[in-house]
């Protein structure tokens, strides 16, 4: 309700309305700023009146629910997260089945060059899959502020999708799913080219979702393009993107989305000790773009880089509320995003400790379903 | 900038909005605060607005609408701004307008990702002088003319330069060997129409590069496309396919831009702080010198921001050569270094008095120019040639220079990290009188 409405027109008894008018609280917006508990000491008001208070300063059914933890833990259990086409990748998240977790954001970080776009495009394509599968069963929006989505690309992303769906569907006799056209359709995309064009994506994204109950996943690459360098006022910058990724983040909730956000690196100048070195593990004075706002509203972010020579690539875990800090290998091929081809190679060896299965063991990924094995165990 | 007029707001809600000065779409959209939403008024915010020339009074005015209606404006104006400039629609949908120009050879084609560059999007070359980066963005300005069944996207080019003179001699020797190559296919094509075809605009400092990129720039794209609309409708109402028709066809709309090169003016201005010694001495040069890195990255991105928007309202495809710079030995240590690309396994052998190319080299203008562009091409050599023509550009071509042509990152190809000639992202050219030429690997 609005802050300014003068407190003397709720409905109180006359001796409560007294005793606030005398108190010097004017407006509603007043009595709200302040606990009731404190209030209710500083007047003197007895607990009934403290409560007839609270319920016409906050009416009932203004949104607030308390669940048990079981509850949530139940909840959680049913929703689908996204395989990321590689089990390595998948099991850093940890989870029942691995893979990215609804309901949250998480921040996928790296050089230009690091396959962020890519992983982007292939979980496009996996939001698709049925969730048997490792997917989520339904469509996905791409808001591309970069212009590094190319559709000829995912083009070839969803023919190998489509041809694994098609072997598997033919082994367990059912009928073929998902053909690649109908994979590049369930991909809603739209490119913005500034900051206002992206703040109304974002507003206009909640009647997206409520139009279209079928999107399990929002991809926004990159989220730092738009706002780096070009604000001049730095504080203004950080309100706009932390409010931003609040809407982001409530979306991801209210809707169980899997919400991926991309985030550009950049240089570390006069970074002082500690702060900043718990992003440079990698210790090449980069460090993720956009400041602690942004990376206090993520759940989850990734590191993607490589450290050239060979085809390997690799993914850390810097922020998990579950899982230590880890890191992977992964491959980028033309069929898109795998665990590493050669098993000879230094395979899915893990840097710094972790929560894995299948440390000794090249050719056990971990935390994979029988499902996902069938499914991705062919390397071309 | 929109004004909210076109919002049909209640008008005590356009008027206090007016009078808070948030009166068009986009200071709506950036300048809302959350604090209104949460009936907080942020003492930043009115101190901001009162410096504006918005009286107290006006910003206490915007205070008095409830949070509802502050929240119904702030949901038009998103409204607006996503039916009238964001284009959403299927990945599917997409892939039509998706094209791609030819770098003019079949081997560099196959190099960069099978069919060329990307529309849409900005490539950086970058290599050291006297490597053909200039050659290739000529072969460019050539290949964007053809027909797109040939690679081409039947187009104009403007060559924006920060370098001095315009290589004509070169150009035209390359448009006679063009349009003798064409003859058979395209026998519009003569060396008049590929002439009127290059625009060239000069950018001799960073002022003037900033003024044609907000201004002159879009106009003139716009130019082309308004112009290749009249044609159309002229060819319409007279029907007949004589000289008019070819008179028409002279002028194409712009494809492509090519910036040779980005680095120029970006390097030569960073001053360090404003002259004269102050007392301070050391801070004060120190913040000026700081505040000039952070303004030129805000340049960067501005120009980025620029050339992505026009790139892809008109579908076009951007170049920006860009030129090396020295990887410092406190750079080279760490691991790695930020991008550097990797000289050959020959390169180290290299020992002229000229190019210490055992020395590692990056492309400049550090990560916040990487960050903007979506596509990096590196042209790299092993030796000089043997004699320079004329304008500085190599005529004859030494037995032994071994030149390559390198995907360092691209959305579209893959890139060969390892250098292997064998992988795709990767191949040696050389540069004869028709262009630059690609070497089939002979494995």
């Amino acid at each position: 309700m609005a802050s300014s409405r003068p407190a003397v027109t709720l409905r109180l008894t006359t001796l409560l309305r007294d005793k606030i008018i005398r108190s010097g609280y004017t407006t509603v917006g007043d009595l709200c700023a302040i606990p009731i508990a404190d209030f209710a000491k500083e007047l003197k008001l007895t607990p009934e009146q403290a409560r007839d208070l609270l319920d016409q300063l906050h009416p009932k059914g203004s949104g607030v629910k308390s669940f048990t933890a079981d509850q949530t833990w139940e909840q959680e259990k049913k929703l689908a997260p996204i395989t990321t086409s590689s089990p390595a990748i998948d099991s850093i998240f940890g989870g029942a089945h691995g893979g990215i977790p609804p309901g949250k954001i998480t921040e996928i970080c790296g050089l230009p060059g690091s396959g962020k776009t890519q992983l982007g495009i292939q979980l496009a394509i996996n939001a698709q899959i049925p969730r048997s599968m490792g997917g989520a069963g339904g469509s996905s929006i791409y808001i591309d502020t970069e212009g590094s989505f190319v559709a000829r690309r995912a083009s070839q992303l969803a023919s190998a999708c489509s041809a694994r769906l098609k072997e598997t569907s033919n082994a367990a006799g059912t009928k073929p799913v998902l053909a690649a056209d109908d994979l590049l359709r369930g991909i809603q995309y739209c490119r913005v080219h500034s900051p206002v064009e992206f703040i109304a994506m974002i507003r206009i994204l909640g009647s997206i979702l409520q139009e279209h109950p079928k999107v399990k996943l929002v991809v926004v690459d990159s989220i730092s393009f738009l706002f780096r360098s070009n604000f001049s006022d730095t504080r203004m910058r950080t309100k706009l993107v932390a409010s931003l990724g609040r809407q982001l983040a409530d979306l991801a909730r209210q809707h169980d989305l899997v919400v991926v956000v991309m985030n550009q690196m950049t240089t570390t100048i006069d970074a002082p000790t500690t702060g900043k070195r718990a992003f440079d593990p990698l210790d090449d004075n980069v460090h993720p773009a956009l400041g602690e706002t942004w990376g206090s509203i993520c759940t989850h972010r990734i590191r993607l880089y490589d450290r050239g020579g060979g085809q390997q690539r690799h993914a850390r875990m810097f922020k998990s509320p579950t899982m230590q800090e880890q890191t992977v290998a992964f491959h980028i091929g033309p069929d898109g995003i795998s665990d590493v081809v050669d098993p000879t190679e230094s395979g899915n060896k893990v840097e710094g400790g972790g929560i894995r299965a299948g440390e000794d063991d090249d050719m056990d990924f971990g935390n994979t379903s029988t499902q996902s094995m069938l499914f991705w165990d062919d390397f071309s | 900038m929109t004004s909210i007029n076109v919002l049909g707001l209640p008008p005590s809600v356009r008027d206090a909005l007016i009078k808070a000065s948030l009166d068009t779409v986009e200071d709506l959209l950036l300048y809302t605060p959350p604090g209104l939403s949460n009936d907080v008024p942020s003492a930043r915010f009115k101190r901001q607005q009162v410096s504006k020339g918005v009286s107290s009074s006006g910003y206490d005015r915007l205070m008095n609408l409830t949070p509802s209606e502050i929240a119904f404006a702030y949901d038009q104006a998103a409204a607006y701004i996503f039916e009238t400039k964001i284009a959403y629609g299927s990945a599917h949908d997409l892939l039509q307008d998706e094209s791609w120009l030819s770098l003019g050879d079949p081997v560099l084609d196959a190099a960069v990702g099978g069919k060329g560059i990307m529309t849409r999007a900005i490539t950086e070359i970058a290599g050291e002088s006297a490597v053909g980066k200039t050659q290739l963005c000529l072969q460019l300005c050539l290949t964007v003319q053809l027909p797109e069944s040939m690679g081409g996207l039947d187009g104009s080019v403007v060559w924006m330069s920060t370098e001095g003179k315009f290589p004509y001699n070169r150009l035209e020797s390359m448009i006679t060997q063009f349009v003798a190559k064409h003859q058979e296919d395209v026998p519009d094509m003569d060396a008049d129409i590929i002439r009127e075809n290059i625009y060239y605009e000069s950018m001799a400092d960073q002022e003037t590069q900033l003024h044609i990129f907000n201004y002159q720039l879009p106009i003139l794209v716009h130019d082309t496309y308004l112009s290749q609309e009249d044609d159309d409708d002229k060819e319409e109402d007279h029907g007949d396919h004589t000289e008019e028709h070819s008179a028409s066809s002279r002028k194409k709309p712009i494809k492509l831009i090519i910036i040779d090169s980005i680095t120029n003016n970006f390097r030569s201005e960073l001053t360090v702080g404003s002259s004269g010694l102050d007392q301070a001495g050391n801070q004060g040069a120190k913040a000026g010198f700081r505040s000039s890195i952070l303004q030129r990255s805000a340049d960067i991105c501005e120009i980025g921001l620029r050339l992505r928007t026009l790139a892809d309202q008109y579908g076009l495809a951007v170049i920006c050569v860009n030129q090396v710079t020295d990887v410092i030995a406190a750079e080279s240590t760490s691991h790695p270094p930020p991008l550097p690309f990797r000289p050959l396994p020959q390169t180290r052998d290299f020992t002229s008095t000229l190019h210490d190319t055992g020395k590692l080299k990056k492309p400049a203008l550090g990560l916040v120019w990487e960050n903007t562009i979506n596509s990096r091409l590196v042209l790299q050599r092993t030796r000089l040639p043997d004699s320079y023509g004329t304008e500085g550009y190599a005529q004859t071509v030494s037995q032994e220079t071994h030149r390559t042509l390198s995907v360092v990152f691209s959305p579209w190809s893959g890139h060969n990290r390892s250098n292997d000639p064998s992988q795709p992202g990767h191949c040696r050219y050389k540069i004869d009188e028709t262009g630059v030429v690609g070497i089939p690997n002979t494995n």
